[in-house]
């Protein structure tokens, strides 16, 4: 109880609540504006979190991705273009209500949708996180190398494109970790006499390089205008039989969001397409899906929330990132001195319990701005985002000197930026190199550390929790391999396929 | 199966990458500890990954995006340079000098040609960031002339 006590006098600080409105406004922008993902704008506004208190800064950085994941659905639904990747399932009923001008409707399902979703979720999040933390503390340095591995294959096997591609991502970012010091005898590796990469590469940069300016690059190669189209909105209103008709959906949506959300590397994307389509599985019979239900928005938009509530868990509770905005969040807390894992629910049980509570209140206050602004957040779809990528530029910019107040962490955000263009141009999932830069010192350190405990043997790997994680990677390299095998495209459909794929949720 | 142009060029940086990764880690120093494997075992391994799935990228087809031309491809590279460019130039211009020209240069870039829109935006946007970060947030940013002068 003393952690929840400690949470909420953290979030009721007028300053958190300030921060956690300025967040959802800010996320609503980004998210209504096509080409603005929810992830570039954690990662381009996390500066702004430097210099606050660790809760206010997490606060404000869950109010920017709850409010554009929410956002996201509005040039979903009215024009079809996903305002974020994660929004990708509410078009395929949102935009044929629009199309029926019924659009007002779908975009007030899709706020209570994406407020409720969100709520299951950080409920959810706050009932398992304790318990998996406590069972986190018998990790040791066998168990947290293997499940890096878990993770990390697991996020490489469920990315869009191959699982050739996903894991040299993952590689990459597990070599670039090794740059500086090793983590056993402090030898600096790779660092060809130079201070700065004695030091080693800090991963915000990097993040910051991949998912802000990469994104930006891209935006700049095809620039793209306000949108012109102003379709017939129609009633907003919602009954309250048609709001009780939708419930079932949108509570077994949000619990199944949650679920796949805390699988590593699932993100809102994924989450929203499983809900979707297990929605439509259980209205068997009925063919109104893909054709304006309202329960396809639901199932979306609540799968969605909920599955950033269940990315935060194994973030929280053991210090792995189960997606790319909880990468981000990693380096939100680990500016601030702090390391994320089951230390931190005894060592900063105001930052875990605060985010419990504010990640709730997040979700309360998209619920009361999303409705009561719903006319407006609509026209901010206009806005031309030729202005607004030049200051992306610059905040990245901020974001990657202020960290160690070195330009060389620009130039590193940089490079991360052209290495990312070039990925997302083959086909590269992202979240993998991201994550691979976290995950790197801890397997490596787990590897070395329980080599030199069981006396150079390979026994620790039978042990059972090692074992388990063992089996996982290898069942789910297996199943990633064969489905790889089932979707390789047929010669004549060569030149029909595919983009990069979604990089972010 | 025929990998894509794309493909065999990833699969040739990656194995140049990996052979590297095991060349620089033959200086590496012996472990302290006889049971530790050692700072080169496990770039080592992860040099392994990446010549792997090099190789196995030659036996897949390719799917990617082209890549831009003309136009776009200007802007793209453009881009770069700028932030090469204003990455140089922070510290010794300060920072609202080098944002403000950085913003001119990219907001043209970004095909903005109204001369009201080109003169008021790139210093206003920069000041109006200094203000925030430097002063409201007390986050470090290189100060020059013109934020001695005005804060």
């Amino acid at each position: 109880l003393s952690g929840w006590a400690a949470g909420l006098d953290a979030v009721l600080d007028p300053q958190a609540l300030v921060l956690i409105l300025v967040g959802v406004l800010v996320g609503i922008l980004v998210g209504a504006l096509p080409g603005l993902s929810a992830t570039m704008a954690v990662a381009v506004l996390l500066p702004f979190t430097f210099a606050l208190e660790p809760v206010d800064g997490i606060m404000l950085l869950l109010g920017i991705y709850g409010g554009a994941l929410y956002a996201g659905s509005i040039p979903a639904i009215l024009i079809r273009a996903p305002g974020t990747p994660s929004a990708a399932a509410t078009v395929l009923d949102g935009h044929p209500m629009s199309q029926q001008g019924r659009a007002g409707e779908a975009l007030s399902i899709s706020v209570i949708a994406s407020a409720v979703g969100g709520m299951v979720g950080v409920l959810l999040l706050a009932f398992f996180a304790p318990l998996v933390a406590d069972f986190a503390l018998r990790f040791g340095p066998a168990e947290y190398f293997m499940l890096s591995i878990f993770a990390l294959t697991i996020i490489a096997s469920l990315s869009e494109s191959a699982l050739a591609k996903g894991l040299i991502s993952g590689g990459l970012g597990l070599l670039i970790a090794t740059i500086g010091l090793d983590p056993v005898q402090a030898f600096p590796r790779f660092a060809f006499g130079s201070v700065e990469l004695s030091a080693g590469i800090e991963f915000i940069p990097i993040l910051i390089g991949l998912f802000g300016v990469a994104e930006a690059l891209r935006q700049f190669e095809r620039l793209r205008r306000g949108a012109d189209s102003r379709p017939s909105l129609g009633s907003f209103r919602l009954g309250l039989g048609r709001l009780k008709r939708l419930m079932p959906t949108t509570a077994g949506s949000s619990v199944l969001g949650f679920l796949v959300g805390v699988l590593p590397g699932t993100g809102g994307d994924i989450g929203s397409f499983v809900a979707y389509n297990e929605t439509k599985r259980f209205a068997r019979g009925e063919k109104n899906f893909g054709r304006g239900d309202p329960r396809g928005v639901a199932a979306a938009e609540s799968a969605n929330n909920a599955s950033t509530a269940g990315a935060l868990t194994p973030m929280l509770t053991l210090g792995i990132p189960g997606d790319s905005v909880s990468a981000i969040l990693i380096g939100a807390i680990t500016v601030h001195g702090l390391r994320p894992g089951p230390q931190l629910f005894t060592g900063s049980p105001e930052l875990v319990y605060g985010i419990f509570i504010g990640f709730f209140l997040v979700y309360a206050c998209l619920l009361v701005v999303g409705l009561v602004g719903i006319r407006f957040w609509v026209r901010l779809m206009r806005v031309p985002t030729q202005y607004l990528w030049p200051t992306v530029l610059v905040l990245s910019v901020i974001g990657s000197y202020a960290l160690r107040s070195n330009p060389f962490d620009v130039l590193i955000m940089l490079l991360a930026a052209v290495l990312g263009y070039f990925m997302m141009k083959g086909g590269y999932p992202l979240a993998p190199l991201v994550i691979g830069v976290i995950l790197g010192p801890i397997a490596e350190s787990g590897f070395r550390r329980a080599m030199i405990i069981s006396g150079g043997s390979y026994e620790w790997l039978l042990n059972p929790i090692p074992l388990v994680l063992l089996v996982l990677t290898v069942v789910s390299v297996a199943l990633a391999a064969l489905r790889a095998r089932r979707r390789q495209p047929e010669p004549e459909d060569r030149n029909g396929g595919g983009g990069a794929g979604p990089n972010a949720p | 199966v025929r990998a894509g142009a794309g493909n065999l060029v990833a699969a040739g940086l990656l194995l140049a990458v990996a052979a590297a990764v095991v060349f620089l880690t033959l200086d590496f120093p012996p472990p302290g500890d006889p049971n530790d494997p050692g700072a080169g075992t496990f770039p080592r391994m992860i040099a392994g990954l990446l010549a792997g799935c090099g190789l196995l990228l030659l036996f897949q087809r390719g799917e990617t995006e082209p890549l831009p031309r003309g136009s776009g491809l200007l802007r793209v590279a453009g881009v770069v340079v700028l932030l090469g460019g204003y990455a140089a130039l922070l510290e010794p211009l300060g920072f609202v000098l080098a944002s403000g020209l950085f913003l001119a240069a990219a907001l043209l870039l970004a095909g903005v040609r109204r001369p009201l829109l080109l003169a008021v935006l790139p210093p206003g946007i920069s000041l109006a960031l200094f203000y925030v970060f430097y002063v409201l947030l007390r986050v470090s940013l290189p100060r020059g002339v013109i934020e001695g002068v005005i804060f």
